[in-house]
């Protein structure tokens, strides 16, 4: 199992939409490396025939009827009222294809 | 000092102790209560992970500072429909990760016992408001320790329920497959009471339960003569400080006054579980924290020219640096090429574990051990080396990845007057042993009639 490099670090950062300081993606790499040559040892633990544990809580299947029910926590309004600029029911954004400084 | 019950009584205690001890993000001139309900106006500290339409939900995170939560968590509104006089929002590590509140983009939580020493975390604030007598008891989350270590560290009961005994609904997410609310509070039977309270299916959390909801203040007093408990060679190995092993052998040993008999048991992949456990934690996390984007919680300003940029720009400025180190640990366990390697091979392993305890429980009823193997240690003093600070959680995240139910009970205090707690382990959906077992150890040593002095 390899550790990370530099290079992963800043991919990683990029598609998980996070900007790090050169700084900080050398120490997340030094970090992250001695973490995860710590946590290799799993490699050597057999599990041949093992399922995934994916089913965290035993239940199957857990359904409704598809009905509305609105306002039943709170309204719309209510959540637009938490974003920065909004436009009748909206929340306004900067262009997707936009022109940027940093690539 | 003395625990109290009315928010006349909370409200002087924090004015006295907040100084010394940053347990609230917030407090509430008027606390939200409703009338009557078997809680009766006592007062409620809530952890600010968890949504709250009073005051401010911020996860101890920049990128929520701002956010006011249009509704209520199940949990809460289970608490304000009891009676609950909820007094505040109390400070955790950034989004729930960390041992000790020092991730907090708020700043740390002192224990009530030392103040030079953590709380212990993530609910750091939830377990030194309910020590210090700031509240009479209080909400916290349970990802891989999150009650149980705070509530160590500070000699309070905490509890971490079976997954989906509680409603996760409201819930700041970090690893959904492990997140349980739990309470905190000064006995066993006040602690059970609020598990009572907030357990039970939820329709608004699809990985809830539904099996009735246990008798779980009645088990307080059930006899635990013939009880088999277990103890986990593992949980004593290398690394335990030797004061807490001596707490902790002599508290299990006094078990057996009360007729319990004391089995030696083997749980091998206790060594994994630090590995599988922060690799799918982390994994899950990078998931729930892509949601934070500044446009949706709270009104965060940026003046960007794209919208990548925004989210670049915001969620750079907004993490603190365990959860950047978190999100991109988590996206690399799940990135094509390594998924198979770190993230399902955890997942495998975690199967194996729960297998591991289903097994142990088969020869036992109950299994028991240190919460954590070092009492509240200081400020700092972990902060260099992220691993350092994931291995204070070797004994609590076994629980987590099996999914099923442990609490922490106070048993005694160093020889530097710190609090060392003892876990008790039961299997899926059997807390009523849990707290018999811890309840019944409370009687004959009632360590929980001891606060911390007042620094000065």
């Amino acid at each position: 199992m390899d550790t990370l490099a530099m290079e992963e670090v800043r991919a990683i950062a990029r598609l998980s939409r996070l900007a790090l300081t050169e700084e900080e993606v050398a120490q997340a790499t030094s970090d992250l490396s001695g973490i995860l040559g710590h946590f290799s040892a799993i490699g050597g633990i057999d599990t041949a025939n093992i399922q995934p544990a994916d089913d965290a809580s035993g239940l199957v299947n857990v359904s409704r009827e598809d009905v509305a029910h609105p306002n039943a926590l709170c309204s719309s309004e209510d959540l637009l009222e938490r974003s920065p600029k909004i436009r009748q029911k909206y929340i306004e954004v900067p262009g997707v294809f936009d022109e940027s400084s940093i690539s | 000092m003395k625990t109290p019950y009315t928010i006349q009584e909370s409200r002087d205690a924090i004015t006295a102790w907040e100084p010394y001890i940053h347990a609230f993000l917030e407090t509430f001139e008027e606390p939200p209560a409703s009338e009557g309900g078997v809680l009766a106006g006592k007062p409620v500290a809530i952890k600010d992970n968890i949504l709250t339409k009073a005051g401010h939900t911020t996860a101890g995170s920049k990128i929520l500072e701002r956010f006011q939560s249009p509704y209520n968590a199940t949990v809460v509104e289970k608490l304000l429909h009891a009676g609950a006089a909820i007094v505040g929002k109390t400070n955790p590590d950034e989004f729930a990760m960390g041992s000790s509140t020092e991730y907090s983009a708020f700043g740390v939580t002192k224990n009530p016992w030392d103040i030079s020493r953590v709380a212990g975390g993530s609910s750091g604030g939830s377990a030194a408001a309910v020590a210090s007598g700031e509240a009479w008891g209080a909400l916290g989350t349970d990802t891989g320790g999150s009650v149980r270590h705070p509530a160590s560290l500070c000699s309070v009961v905490g509890v971490k329920p079976t997954y989906g005994r509680v409603s996760r609904h409201g819930l700041i997410s970090y690893g959904s497959s492990l997140d349980q609310a739990g309470p905190i509070a000064r006995t066993v039977k006040d602690a059970a009471l609020l598990l009572e309270i907030i357990a039970g299916q939820d329709p608004y959390d699809a990985t809830s339960s539904s099996l009735s909801v246990g008798q779980y203040s009645k088990a307080c007093d059930k006899d635990i003569a013939g009880m088999k408990v277990g103890v986990p060679e593992e949980f004593f190995a290398e690394g335990i400080h030797p004061e807490v092993e001596h707490l902790i052998r002599a508290a299990i040993e006094s078990l057996k006054d009360q007729g319990a008999i004391v089995i030696p048991i083997s749980l091998p992949l206790t060594s994994a579980a630090i590995p599988v456990y922060y690799l799918i934690a982390k994994a899950e996390a990078s998931t729930n924290l892509a949601r934070y984007d500044g446009l949706r919680y709270g009104k965060i300003d940026t003046h960007d020219a794209s919208l990548l940029e925004h989210y670049v720009h915001v969620r750079g400025k907004g993490f603190g640096p365990e959860v950047k180190r978190a999100i991109v640990m988590g996206t690399y366990a799940l990135s094509a090429g390594y998924v198979d390697e770190w993230y399902k091979q955890a997942s495998k392993v975690r199967t194996l574990i729960r297998r591991e305890y289903e097994n142990a429980f088969k020869a036992v009823d109950i299994i028991t051990g240190p919460v954590t193997p070092e009492p509240a240690f200081l400020i700092g003093s972990k902060m260099l080396d992220p691993l350092q600070m994931y291995l204070a959680d070797a004994l609590t995240v076994p629980v987590n990845l099996a999914g099923i139910p442990a609490m922490s009970v106070p048993c005694g205090f160093t020889s530097e007057r710190l609090p060392v707690g003892l876990q008790i382990i039961a299997p899926h959906f059997q807390e009523e042993r849990m707290f018999a077992v811890a309840s019944a150890y409370e009687k004959q040593h009632e360590w929980n009639a001891a606060f911390p002095p007042l620094p000065h």
